[in-house]
């Protein structure tokens, strides 16, 4: 006889313990029973509920996208692209796969025009098992290989950072390059410039922030390096610099230094003796000069903010002025006195001696690092990092005077332009930006008053309505700002040379607002345009200024009445 | 009675596994194209880059002084000056007047 179950019981032979063994089983087996199928309804249920909704988070994963794009872009202040990514294709070779050699040899040198023929050879006829051939290359030469019909060659996907606007910016983008390459694609690394700055957060994607937004104007920025470039090759100059920055904020609009380079192929600095004659180098930020004249205006705007003198005080300009061994002097004699305001309209170095001997040395040096004229400065560039001005370590009477007009220290054309704009924004330190809407408004640190600081600008204004700089046109702006023409020191002979000048422009529009200053510096300028050469800024980089300013101010949206 | 229940339940079975099978490959399928599409949305996205890099090649403000230089004779195009600024509507007047006036 069979039980339910199948399995032979004997009859007769039930006794108290089979039957409890049975019994015991039959338990065992519906346990296991009900079990099984609780979990298939589990399971079966789990099924039902997931197809049924569409939005489960099983299946979304699966769109994810992931990495797309390897690198953020970088844009300027009015949303237009400086630097993205496109796509391109990398050629790999296996060697040993190739049949005819000699012939795709051949067939890549006349697709790439550029690589020699041994190039090739030499690559496809070693021993490896796997060699690169080209990094990018076009859809076009892509094509021209696959035609050559040869196995062995292969492409591999690469993410190519491009700079649409070639030259333009280059020093404030820097530039990058391949980092690890594999044959499914290549990180891409910043190596100068707000590339290299930003790196991590430029690689950082999916993270909410799709670019990184600048605060300079292509537009105004093109405008600026074209207006430089002109007027170097016109005067002659080595080289040349510009700044532009809103005065309110810090925000950089504009960041040019001539020589520049293209940072799609960003060249390796070829100038291992001087390094400040390579196109990389960005004179705005890495170029420390003695910038003269230009910095009168700080020791005359402490002593108006310090009330030792006022715009009419009268200052005694007779010299030569004989401190600590050296002689100091006009270029011109100016007679037996100035007023403070002629002392800047005329440039007097004697007139501004005298005004920083009532300061005092100690006050003086400290106005100059809350200016931030002794400190490096915080503009978000790799080399902005390594440049501190240079200054004397003992600050005595003949250092407090050179210094009061700007000789014995050295600052680059941005530690300018940020001193510039803390005088004349209300008085309060600027700290310079390359980004967008990132100025810290709420913690103002006045360095001096409101009232000086209009002081300040009219002082500038006067420059230029019949001081150093009264020759140019300013295409109808109230322009205000400072001439500074320093002799560059001879780094062999040491001392100065007598026919190398850094020519300066520091400037400020419109006067009544002051919410733009431009700093143009330039190197070794010499204008022969009329029947006698001049190296002044006011024959150099004021008439540069004037033009950029012209063109410039219009599109800023200033009308000329403001 | 013992019989119905167990086919019933047996066809029950036969039924879910069918379900289930089809489920199986349905996913499979679907989840190829998810793919395909993924696919697709990234190639167009790197269209996307593509183009607006080539546009904004196409803007660099040397190509357009270019244009602008080149088309100056049906174009009339001059920089920005203070004298385009206006500061009311009956100065705006004017100046169209003295235009017509000339």
């Amino acid at each position: 006889m069979e039980n339910e179950f199948g399995s032979i019981v004997h009859p007769g032979n039930v006794n108290e313990p089979e039957n409890y063994k049975l019994s015991n089983f039959r338990f065992r087996l519906i346990a296991i029973l009900t079990a099984f199928v609780l979990v298939f309804c589990l399971i079966g249920t789990q099924m039902i509920i997931m197809a049924m909704n569409p939005d489960s988070k099983i299946i979304q994963t699966e769109a994810n996208l992931g990495e797309i794009s390897g690198r953020k872009d970088i844009e300027d202040r009015r949303g237009k692209l400086l630097a993205t990514n496109i796509t391109v294709n990398a050629l790999y070779a296996h060697p040993h796969e190739i049949i005819d050699k000699n012939k795709v040899v051949i067939e890549l040198a006349n697709i790439f025009p550029d690589l020699e023929l041994q190039f090739f050879r030499d690559k496809l006829m070693s021993k490896k098992p796997f060699v690169w051939l080209r990094k990018t290359i076009s859809p076009k030469q892509q094509q021209s290989v696959k035609d050559i019909g040869q196995p062995g060659l292969y492409f591999g996907p690469r993410e190519m950072r491009v700079y649409p606007n070639g030259k333009i910016a280059s020093h404030a983008l820097g530039g990058s390059r391949f980092g690890n390459e594999r044959v499914d694609g290549a990180e891409v690394i910043g190596t100068a410039g707000v590339e290299l700055y930003f790196d991590k957060f430029l690689r950082k994607i999916n993270d909410g922030d799709s670019k990184l937004e600048l605060s300079i104007d292509v537009t105004i920025q093109s405008l600026i390096e074209q207006i430089l470039k002109d007027g170097i090759g016109l005067m002659g100059a080595k080289g040349g610099s510009v700044v532009l920055m809103e005065s309110k904020t810090g925000e950089i609009l504009s960041l040019a230094s001539f020589p520049e380079f293209d940072p799609n192929r960003r060249p390796k600095n070829l100038f291992k003796d001087d390094p400040a004659n390579s196109p990389i180098f960005n004179r705005a930020v890495q170029g420390i000069y003695e910038l003269g004249s230009v910095f009168k205006i700080f020791t005359v705007a402490l002593a108006l903010d310090e009330k030792v003198v006022e715009l009419g005080t009268k200052v005694n300009t007779k010299g030569p002025l004989r401190i600590g061994g050296r002689r100091i002097s006009d270029h011109k004699y100016f007679g037996p006195s100035l007023t403070v305001e002629e002392v800047i309209v005329k440039s007097s170095n004697i007139g501004t001696v005298r005004i920083a001997n009532k300061i005092g040395s100690v006050r003086l040096k400290e106005f100059y690092k809350q200016l931030g004229l002794l400190e490096k400065t915080s503009l978000e560039l790799p080399e902005s990092k390594l440049i501190v001005p240079q200054f004397p370590k003992k600050w005595k009477s003949l250092e407090t005077a050179t210094a009061s007009y700007g000789h014995g220290i050295a600052v680059s054309p941005i530690h300018l332009a940020v001193a510039y704009s803390s005088l004349v924004n209300g008085g309060y330190k600027v700290e310079p930006t390359l980004l967008k809407n990132q100025a810290k408004v709420e913690s103002r640190s006045f360095i001096i008053s409101e009232t000086t600081s209009q002081l300040v600008r009219s002082l500038l204004g006067q420059v230029v309505v019949k001081g150093t700089a009264k020759e140019s046109n300013f295409g109808g702006y109230n322009v205000g700002g400072k001439t500074g023409t320093a002799e560059k020191p001879d780094p062999i002979r040491g001392g100065y040379y007598e026919d190398k000048v850094i020519s300066t422009f520091a400037s400020v529009f419109p006067i009544s607002t002051a919410d733009y200053v431009l700093v143009v510096t330039l190197d070794e300028p010499e204008n022969n345009l009329g029947s006698e050469s001049f190296r002044y800024a006011s024959k150099t980089a004021v008439p540069i200024s004037a033009k950029m300013i012209s063109r410039i101010a219009p599109l800023l949206g200033l009308k000329t009445n403001e | 009675m013992r019989m119905i229940i167990l086919s019933v339940l047996s066809f029950l079975c036969i039924l879910s596994a069918i379900w289930a099978y089809q489920v199986n490959y349905q996913t499979r399928s679907v989840k190829k194209d998810i793919q395909v599409l993924n696919d697709k949305i990234v190639s167009i996205l790197n269209r996307i880059d593509l183009l607006e890099a080539e546009w904004a090649f196409l803007n660099r403000p040397k190509r357009l002084a270019k244009l602008v230089d080149d088309n100056f004779e049906t174009l009339r195009l001059v920089p920005i000056t203070k004298d385009h600024f206006q500061n009311s509507p009956t100065s705006y007047l004017t100046v169209v007047e003295s235009k017509d006036g000339e």
